[in-house]
């Protein structure tokens, strides 16, 4: 973690802090009182927080947590740990709330006969069991969002009223205000928009004109052309990546209503 | 290069501070005195205007501040090529008869590595300037006669090291120093090539006249042709000389009629353990030519014009965000859209040195500051001593690789300068 600060006044200063992380980099700026030098402390359980989250469902790193899942949950029911099974009840409720659409086992090998759901959770042990082979468990499009929802509990425990929270660009939180203004103030380049975020999040999904990301239709097992990026505006941020992959997958008709229930807004649309 | 383009050229580098640039790189003095010397000329004659002669001719007779009065080479077509390029020099065979020419404030020594010895030890008795062609002697004897001699002759004293007027080099010393990157821990040189070194032979010369790189009592091959170059790029960043070298040398590939290795491996070592590696294979060019200096904090690679942080740097966006604070503007920042890098790779692209390619490796420059030093008979600070170890590095890697054993420097070869300097004591 490296990190920079400024004194704006006598009393206030920005401080800004920057590490790379969940193969990404992560920014984090914080308006706050000349007197708080418990902000690299902070920074430090941050960073903490996310290393272990990316440890815990990186996919592509063979020692992960979700990795060993991958391998292991259609021979046998797999024991999770609290983390791993509060993530994946998420998940799999956001897959009832959304219709199927936002489905993080979209990229398994074999797709899942008679509405069968890839896989099951057993609340009482904590266990988990894929119902055919070849199940995939990708979190790589919500994990994002997800760790900074836990990282707005964090924040709020140390008491940090304005700043901004930025994961890799695509996510991106923030709370109070800039110092200059009201809200923090972004703009997304592809679509030069811009907006003022105030205790909200920013999430984006989809292609750039850099990318060509495979994304695939879960109901119908189809691959989707998507050339634009879409941004979500929500409350939380794991509801702007659930959001952000629901928006370009369901027919507009569904779509209204399930940025309703998760009280989102979209910015820009394909 | 004109007084305009080279000012455009230091502002272009960001070195238009003349502190900044006198700190890395004091040889830039030379051009302190510039306006002073608008008008007047600095005579030179070339000894040995063969192909390295004729590419340096090329930029001298560019520069309004050079007259070409003199040329000397036994081979008639180089003169003839040189003739060309500067109508008006005389030409001469014999290069003492050059030197007797009272027209000739300076020489350039371009001739084969063994030649050297002679012509610069005559040319600083003759009472002219002398720009030798890296490595400076074939011998480490030599090369120190060669300097002591400059030393008592109040002459000026350049070396080929053109690297030293390079902005890719400047900026990156300049960084390196500026201990951005941290402190160095190790320097990974090495020049590749996939060619046998072979050029062809006109019918009225002989392998050696032109193949004299190959032949080990005409050069020291790799190591005075191409290690030279890189081993001085060390010094210069680490500010200090590797007191031991170890390595070997080989003919592995290329074994037709040829005398010098086409394969070297040497490590020469720092008195604190920093290692600069310098490596060469003639029969494979994949990774070509680099200096790899390899700090705790992040890499500079000169030649590409690269640097990378080990760390991610600070997003601009985030200091632009900082300066826009410090102006009480409410600024947007411009940086959402969708993931930084794929989920799946990590790569780092790193930066480059500068903002365009050079359009010089910095001979030009390199040539503009003799010729600047030539007509105000100013020494710039430490040009000479830094051709000086690039030589003597070589020669004692070369003399390691030679007799298989690992070297000391040894202090019959040290001048005053940097660590060598004699410790004072109170």
């Amino acid at each position: 973690m490296q990190y920079t600060q400024q004194n704006i006044s006598n009393d206030k200063k920005l401080f800004y802090a920057w590490f790379e992380a969940m193969h990404t980099r992560i920014d984090i700026a914080i308006y706050i009182d000349v007197i708080r030098n418990d902000l690299v402390e902070i920074i430090s359980q941050i960073e903490a927080e996310i290393k272990k989250y990316e440890k815990l469902g990186n996919r592509f790193d063979p020692q992960s947590e979700i990795s060993y899942v991958n391998h292991h949950a259609f021979d046998n029911e797999v024991s999770l740990s609290d983390d791993l099974f509060i993530l994946l009840t998420d998940c799999y409720l956001h897959n009832e709330n959304t219709r199927g659409y936002f489905d993080v086992s979209v990229y398994s090998s074999k797709k899942y006969q008679n509405k069968t759901k890839p896989f099951s959770l057993d609340s009482v042990h904590k266990t988990i069991r894929f119902s055919h082979s070849g199940v995939l468990i990708d979190l790589s499009g919500y994990l994002k969002g997800y760790v900074l929802r836990k990282l707005m509990s964090l924040t709020d425990k140390a008491d940090l009223d304005n700043f901004l929270i930025n994961l890799g660009n695509s996510s991106i939180y923030a709370k109070g205000n800039h110092p200059y203004g009201e809200g923090w103030k972004l703009k997304i380049p592809e679509s030069d928009c811009e907006l003022i975020l105030h205790n909200e999040c920013l999430t984006t999904s989809g292609n750039s004109e850099k990318t060509k990301w495979p994304i695939i239709n879960p109901l119908e097992d189809k691959l989707v052309i998507v050339k634009k990026p879409i941004s979500v505006i929500t409350r939380f941020p794991d509801y702007g990546e659930v959001l952000s992959k629901v928006s370009y997958l369901a027919p507009k008709s569904e779509i209204e209503s399930i940025l309703k229930y998760y009280g989102g807004k979209i910015i820009s649309l394909e | 290069m004109t007084n305009i383009d080279r000012r455009q050229f230091l502002k272009n580098m960001g070195l238009v501070s003349g502190g900044v640039l006198l700190a890395t790189s004091p040889w830039f003095s030379a051009f302190s005195e510039q306006k002073h010397s608008i008008g007047s000329k600095a005579r030179i004659g070339i000894i040995g205007p063969g192909s390295r002669g004729q590419f340096l001719l090329s930029f001298l007779v560019q520069n309004p501040k050079v007259e070409i009065v003199a040329i000397c080479d036994l081979y008639k077509p180089s003169i003839d090529a040189a003739l060309k390029m500067a109508p008006k020099a005389k030409t001469y065979t014999d290069y003492k008869k050059l030197l007797e020419d009272k027209n000739v404030d300076a020489v350039v020594i371009a001739t084969p590595l063994h030649l050297h010895y002679n012509m610069a030890m005559d040319t600083f008795d003759a009472g002219k300037h002398v720009f030798c062609e890296k490595s400076i002697a074939y011998s480490m004897d030599e090369t120190l006669d060669i300097y002591n001699k400059y030393l008592q002759s109040n002459k000026v004293f350049f070396v080929g090291q053109q690297r030293l007027f390079d902005p890719r080099y400047i900026h990156a010393v300049e960084m390196v120093h500026s201990k951005k990157f941290g402190e160095i821990e190790g320097i990974r040189a090495f020049w590749h090539r996939n060619n046998d070194w072979r050029r062809p032979i006109p019918i009225d010369a002989t392998d050696k006249q032109i193949n004299w790189r190959l032949y080990s009592d005409c050069s020291k091959g790799i190591m005075t042709e191409l290690a030279c170059h890189q081993l001085q790029i060390g010094t210069w960043a680490m500010r200090e000389i590797p007191n031991k070298v170890m390595g070997h040398g080989a003919i592995t590939y290329w074994k037709e009629k040829r005398e010098v290795w086409d394969n070297v491996s040497c490590i020469y070592v720092f008195d604190n353990g920093v290692k600069m590696n310098f490596d060469s294979v003639l029969s494979n060019k994949f990774y070509g030519l680099e200096e790899q200096i390899l700090c705790n904090k992040g890499t500079i690679e000169p030649e590409k014009s690269k640097y990378y942080f080990e760390e991610i740097p600070p997003a601009p966006a985030f200091l632009q965000m900082i300066n826009d604070v410090e102006n009480a503007v409410f600024g947007s920042l411009p940086f959402a859209g969708t993931s930084w890098v794929p989920e799946t790779a990590n790569s780092n692209d790193g930066h480059y040195l500068l903002d365009k390619k050079p359009e010089s490796d910095g001979t030009s420059l390199l040539l503009e500051a003799f010729a600047e030093a030539v007509i105000t008979g100013n020494q710039p600070p430490l040009i000479a001593e830094e051709g000086y170890y690039a030589t003597q590095l070589s020669l004692l890697g070369h003399q390691a690789m030679a007799e298989d054993r690992t070297l000391i420097y040894s202090d019959k070869y040290k001048i005053e300068y940097l660590n060598h300097k004699k410790q004072t004591v109170f």
